[in-house]
């Protein structure tokens, strides 16, 4: 990311001029209050958000121009959806498609995946508490073994064992050598993992 | 395709036009007319006059965007690596198979709302006049159902483009699109009755109520083709906000 400067339309600058580099291998964390843009500044970093000063690259390439690079990207961010009227297994099914991902390995993995988070994705998305959503949207974002993890607040609407389980999935992770970005307000649950922390501050 | 035919827009929708189908065969019935279930379903279909399958279509367009904007899964799909305009081109697609479905299920809906209350479920009371016959009568009938289609499509595809300006504001797209349909109707109505011979006019006339059977078909396809263009244009530029779900 080089001299990224982006402000909303209603005038509120999120980014002003901020560059950031994260090597292959390194857990980085941005910590930040709550609307600091920590989310957007995600967004813009998977090439959601079209920029007008700066670029962005990922696996050296723009995500924006060249989204296909997010195939190599599990990403959960917030304001992340799926559909209502499917069950958990259904979206996860449906979006890994999407992926290129074979049918007979999704459905390895998502069973895979039943049995490391203790939960059954049966249940329609409407019907699930946060939590499941938010396990259904990590498991989403883990299924094809990406080389870049952007997770906002992972941590958010778990209970305590599911946190144990996400920092697991973590640290066999990193022992993989994999990158991976968290935003959130609590980088201390992730000290053992993070290699740096920057603060993202509000701009007045 | 499926998770279209899951929202409850589209559950509401059968019931209404069921409701159409009875309200129509009630009305067949007090006033003496045969008419079989069919008969009625394809008034509704072929005739390029009738409106209602078309601007009722309205109400789905937020199905084709914006609810996917609303919910989050517009953002789900961009994560997963889809180019913006590559999934939204697709999105449409199935989405324009959808509402040529929906076309058909309409008129069964409300074929059998109407012979629940006719006591027939076939054509009876279609009248062939005796200088056309049932070929030209059948092939007549295809032009103008295909030509209702096409003019279906196009109003809804109006409504997913303004869409497309508004996203997560649920409803405008369907409340603006019949808003222009109804005042450019109304002011070429005005053009038609003061400049009646006026060739340009009849043109115009031609080109924005599509009841032509076959220049509504070539102009609707002009206007589709233009605002499917637009609307992709349009999904380019989007700015993701946080309204996920």
């Amino acid at each position: 990311m080089e001299n990224v400067t982006f402000s909303f339309k209603n005038g509120s600058k999120i980014l002003d001029n901020f560059s950031l580099s994260v090597v292959k291998g390194e857990f980085f964390y941005i910590k930040g209050a709550n609307g600091s843009g920590k989310s957007t500044l995600l967004k813009i970093l998977c090439g959601l958000i079209p920029l007008k000063e700066g670029r962005v690259n990922i696996l050296g390439k723009s995500p924006y121009r060249f989204p296909e690079i997010l195939i190599n990207v599990g990403a959960v961010i917030d304001g992340m959806g799926l559909y209502k009227e499917l069950s958990l297994k259904e979206n996860i099914y449906f979006f890994s498609c999407e992926k290129g991902l074979l049918e007979n390995d999704i459905k390895s993995e998502i069973k895979k995946f039943e049995k490391i988070w203790k939960i059954n994705f049966e249940r329609k998305y409407k019907h699930s508490s946060h939590g499941m959503r938010k396990i259904a949207k990590l498991t989403l974002s883990l299924m094809n073994k990406p080389e870049i993890l952007i997770w906002d607040e992972p941590e958010l609407a778990l209970d305590k064992e599911r946190t144990e389980i996400l920092l697991k999935l973590l640290k066999e992770y990193k022992k993989k050598g994999k990158t991976c970005i968290l935003a959130g307000t609590n980088p201390e649950l992730y000290e053992e993992l993070i290699d740096r922390v920057i603060e993202k501050e509000v701009i007045i | 395709m499926k998770i279209l035919f899951k929202y409850k827009h589209w559950i509401v929708m059968q019931g209404i036009y069921m409701f159409i189908g009875v309200l129509t065969g009630i009305m067949y019935k007090t006033s003496g007319r045969i008419g079989g279930g069919l008969t009625v379903g394809f008034h509704f279909i072929s005739n390029t006059q009738e409106l209602l399958i078309p601007i009722f279509s309205l109400i789905l367009a937020d199905l084709a965007f914006n609810i996917e904007y609303v919910e989050g899964t517009f953002l789900t799909h961009l994560l997963t690596g889809l180019d913006r305009k590559r999934w939204f081109f697709k999105r449409l697609m199935v989405f324009y198979g959808f509402l040529i479905i929906q076309f058909f299920i309409a008129f069964l809906v409300i074929s059998i709302g109407a012979g629940i209350i006719t006591g027939e479920f076939g054509v009876s009371g279609v009248e062939i006049p005796s200088d056309v016959g049932t070929g030209k009568l059948i092939l007549d009938t295809i032009k103008s159902t295909g030509a209702n289609i096409v003019k279906m499509i196009v109003y809804v595809s109006l409504a997913v483009l303004i869409s497309t300006c508004f996203p997560g504001k649920l409803l405008l797209g369907s409340v603006l699109s019949l808003g222009i349909l109804f005042v450019s109707m109304r002011v070429t109505n005005l053009f038609y009755v003061k400049f009646n011979e006026n060739k340009l006019v009849n043109i115009l006339a031609d080109i924005l109520y599509l009841t032509d059977p076959n220049k509504g078909m070539l102009y609707g396809i002009m206007w589709l083709v233009l605002f499917t263009f637009v609307s992709l244009k349009k999904i380019d530029k989007i700015t993701i906000s946080n309204q996920g779900i």
